[in-house]
């Protein structure tokens, strides 16, 4: 891998802002009177309203390689690829380009809404550096791929946004750069059209050039992408192979929206009794697995609700389709009669599924101080996601309620395991992260003129 | 060999040998991309109206109408201008309009590519390229203008007439090193938008455009000094009496803003990355 050329070399690059208009604008003139005597305005340092929009940002891209940014708005991923396009000077760090390098930014720009899109095709073009001859070439190709027909002659103005941005697409797609940058181009335009540019962006990928690509879609980061480069604030928090930072981007995403959840009390409001509240307040402000509070009743005290790997260990995070097991510590001063424990387990709101003793039968006839009850789940049916556990327990008659129903318990399936099931194609891990929570093992079978021609086991071998 | 670019923090001004070898190639590769944007923006420009070129003949026409109306009314004090004054006027006003187009041109375009600049990399002297082919245009059509009108007023033109070319290049030059110049601070601040309509105008009335330049008092001095007096003295001399003073001195002129111009093309390409990092997306 070593001997294919780095296209793309970033060292250290970091590019600050400022928040403040008037400020910024007076920062450039000192900027412009530094760089009129040859000198560095303010080096390595931020000054008045300013921030670091990149900070030591280090990748490579190699030919044949595609690189994905992900990260929130604001995250620094337009910025780079600006940087990356010449448009913007580092203000630390080097970032070294090899050959042609062309940008597919925001389509459109440039367009003049009076004028063609005949007319501005070779404007268009021209502005990317292809000569008059080279468009009249391709501009059937460029007509072609945008399938506009003929509405090629009339005014911009009156194309829909979608027109525009296939044309402006339609156009960049005719250059033939050493290095592309594409941003957020595939968000706009029907989904015959994005089926387009992806097989486009394929192809360009296979033909041996270096492509950045910043978008919002992780799909097409994991199904596209080599790499991928996770911005936050500036920084890198994560460099690697595309499927591994997109998955730990998505694991932080949903980390946050739980916590941001908790902190407004919205998705939990449905259930939200205080006592709920208090136990998310007073867990999150440990760590997203510490052991719940105890919680009591007149009846009987819950000292703990811990999840169980398959070694036994209490831990907060599970394997794909592993063995759990729910350890419930109590103690009851009172003697209790067959008291009946139940389980729900809970995706945000959605009730998924219970493991009840009121359907599975009694449990020992005598209860009295402290106790431990055990549930094990060979094998847990759950995606990678953040689940709940709620718990209450009935008197051995299952009409009254010895612990009323609350949360007392929180873990994450994680992506370890995921290779027990048959995956197809690059999309099917986020597919299953994204899609409905319980998996269910499942046979297919296929049949023409009543014989049985094709079959597919799909269950964790 | 591919083309390598290393973009650092280090001022470009301590490599000036790159630079300016960057400088000749990026306008010599924005030649076509300039005449297409001077033909995108020739068709934009009066597509959308009723009257199409006649709104580059308007305003001359109306100023030199003022013009006409108060000398008419003896305000203004022309004494023998060698030509009748309608002539004097509009060929001051079509020159001068040369010399503020040319000025104000350069910003105009820069504001209007706003979008262009913050997305797409290409040769920015195909901007300024742009403007002058723009400002040409819209003086030969008012060209056009003097012509008829030296019909209609059948006023004979000199032999000398072809040489009128060398005080004309010298108001473009002057106004497009001006308009070049203040690119860097006008694309940040607006205030340098407004200020150079204010500016246009006041110089129209401190030049000899209405009336020929006063041997005295203050106005006499700032238009003995102001560089536009003896190109525009020199082009009606040229093009009227085929006896000019000013030659030497529009040639100067002209060595001048080829000089500053140069400087000015310098801090330009210095300041877009400053101007589009200011500009958003």
């Amino acid at each position: 891998m070593s001997e294919v050329p780095e296209l793309v070399v970033s060292t250290g690059l970091s590019k600050r802002f400022c928040r403040s208009l008037k400020q910024s604008l007076w920062h450039g003139v000192r900027d412009l009177a530094a760089e009129a005597v040859g000198r560095r305005s303010a080096p390595g340092r931020l000054r008045q309203h300013e921030f670091w929009a990149l900070k030591d940002v280090d990748f490579t891209v190699r030919r044949g390689e595609m690189l994905g940014l992900v990260g929130e708005n604001g995250s620094g991923k337009s910025t780079l690829l600006k940087m990356l396009n010449g448009l913007m000077k580092p203000d630390g760090g080097t970032l070294t380009t090899r050959g042609e390098v062309q940008a597919l930014i925001e389509l459109g720009a440039g367009f003049n809404p009076i004028l063609s899109g005949r007319e501005n095709v070779y404007v268009n073009a021209s502005v990317l550096g292809l000569r008059k001859a080279e468009v009249d070439r391709v501009f059937p190709d460029i007509v072609e791929f945008a399938g506009l027909g003929d509405s090629i002659d009339a005014p911009v103005q009156n194309y829909s946004s979608g027109m525009k941005a296939r044309l402006g697409f339609s156009v960049v797609s005719q250059l033939d750069p050493d290095v592309l940058l594409i941003d957020e181009v595939l968000a706009v335009g029907d989904t015959a059209f994005q089926e387009k540019c992806m097989r486009r962006m394929d192809a360009l990928r296979k033909s041996d050039k270096a492509i950045v690509f910043v978008t919002h879609s992780l799909y097409q980061v994991e199904a596209l992408c080599d790499s991928a480069l996770w911005l936050d604030a500036g920084r890198v928090r994560e460099y690697g192979p595309a499927g591994e930072v997109v998955r730990a981007y998505l694991d932080d995403q949903e980390r946050r929206a739980i916590r941001d959840s908790v902190e407004e009390g919205v998705a939990y409001e449905g259930r939200g009794t205080a006592a709920t509240r208090a136990f998310f307040d007073a867990r999150d402000a440990a760590t997203d697995t510490a052991p719940p509070t105890p919680h009591t009743s007149e009846a009987m005290i819950i000292d703990s609700v811990e999840v169980l790997s398959a070694d036994g260990t209490p831990c907060g995070e599970l394997p794909f389709l592993s063995e759990c097991t729910i350890r419930i510590t109590y103690h009851c001063d009172r003697l209790l009669h067959q008291p009946l424990f139940n389980l729900r387990f809970f995706h945000h709101e959605m009730d998924l599924f219970e493991v009840s003793m009121l359907i599975d039968g009694p449990g020992p006839a005598e209860v009295q101080g402290a106790g431990v009850a055990e549930c094990r789940i060979a094998q847990l049916p759950l995606t990678p996601k953040v689940y709940d556990i709620q718990m209450f327990v009935r008197s051995g008659d299952g009409i009254a309620n010895l612990i009323d129903m609350r949360t007392v318990a929180r873990f994450r399936v994680t992506d370890e395991g995921l290779d027990a099931v048959p995956l197809r194609g690059p999309m099917a891990v986020n597919h299953l992260r994204q899609g409905s929570p319980v998996y269910v093992p499942r046979t297919w079978r296929f049949y023409k003129e009543g014989e049985l021609t094709h079959t597919i086991e799909a269950r964790p071998v | 060999m591919t083309r390598e670019r290393i973009y650092s923090p280090t001022p470009e001004l301590r490599h000036p040998a790159r630079l300016l070898r960057d400088m000749f190639s990026d306008l010599a590769s924005s030649r076509e991309l300039g005449w297409r944007l001077f033909v995108r923006d020739t068709a934009a420009l009066y597509r959308q109206t009723a009257l199409g070129y006649f709104w580059a003949v308007f305003p001359p026409l109306v100023s030199s109408l003022v013009f006409i109306l108060l000398n008419s009314a003896n305000v203004l004090n022309t004494g023998d201008l060698g030509m009748p004054y309608p002539i004097y006027v509009l060929m001051g006003t079509v020159f001068f309009t040369l010399f503020s187009d040319a000025m104000s041109a350069p910003l105009k375009i820069v504001n209007a590519s706003r979008q262009l600049l913050v997305k797409v990399r290409f040769p920015r002297e195909a901007l300024i390229l742009a403007a002058v082919g723009q400002t040409l245009l819209s003086f030969s059509i008012k060209v056009a203008l003097l012509v008829v009108a030296f019909v209609l007023v059948r006023t004979h033109v000199a032999p000398t007439l072809p040489l009128v070319v060398i005080p004309v290049a010298g108001l473009l030059l002057l106004g497009i090193m001006a308009g070049v110049a203040i690119v860097p601070l006008g694309a940040l601040y607006q205030d340098i938008t407004y200020g150079l309509l204010i500016v246009g105008n006041a110089l129209m009335f401190l030049s000899p455009v209405g009336f020929p330049p006063p041997s005295s008092g203050l106005l006499g001095t700032i238009t003995h000094y102001n560089p536009l007096t003896p190109l525009l003295l020199c082009c009606r001399d040229l093009v009227v009496t085929g006896e000019t003073t000013y030659l030497a001195a529009s040639l100067a002129i002209i060595a001048v803003s080829l000089v500053l111009l140069g400087l000015g093309w310098v801090l330009f390409r210095l300041a877009v990355p400053i101007i589009v990092e200011r500009l958003g997306s």
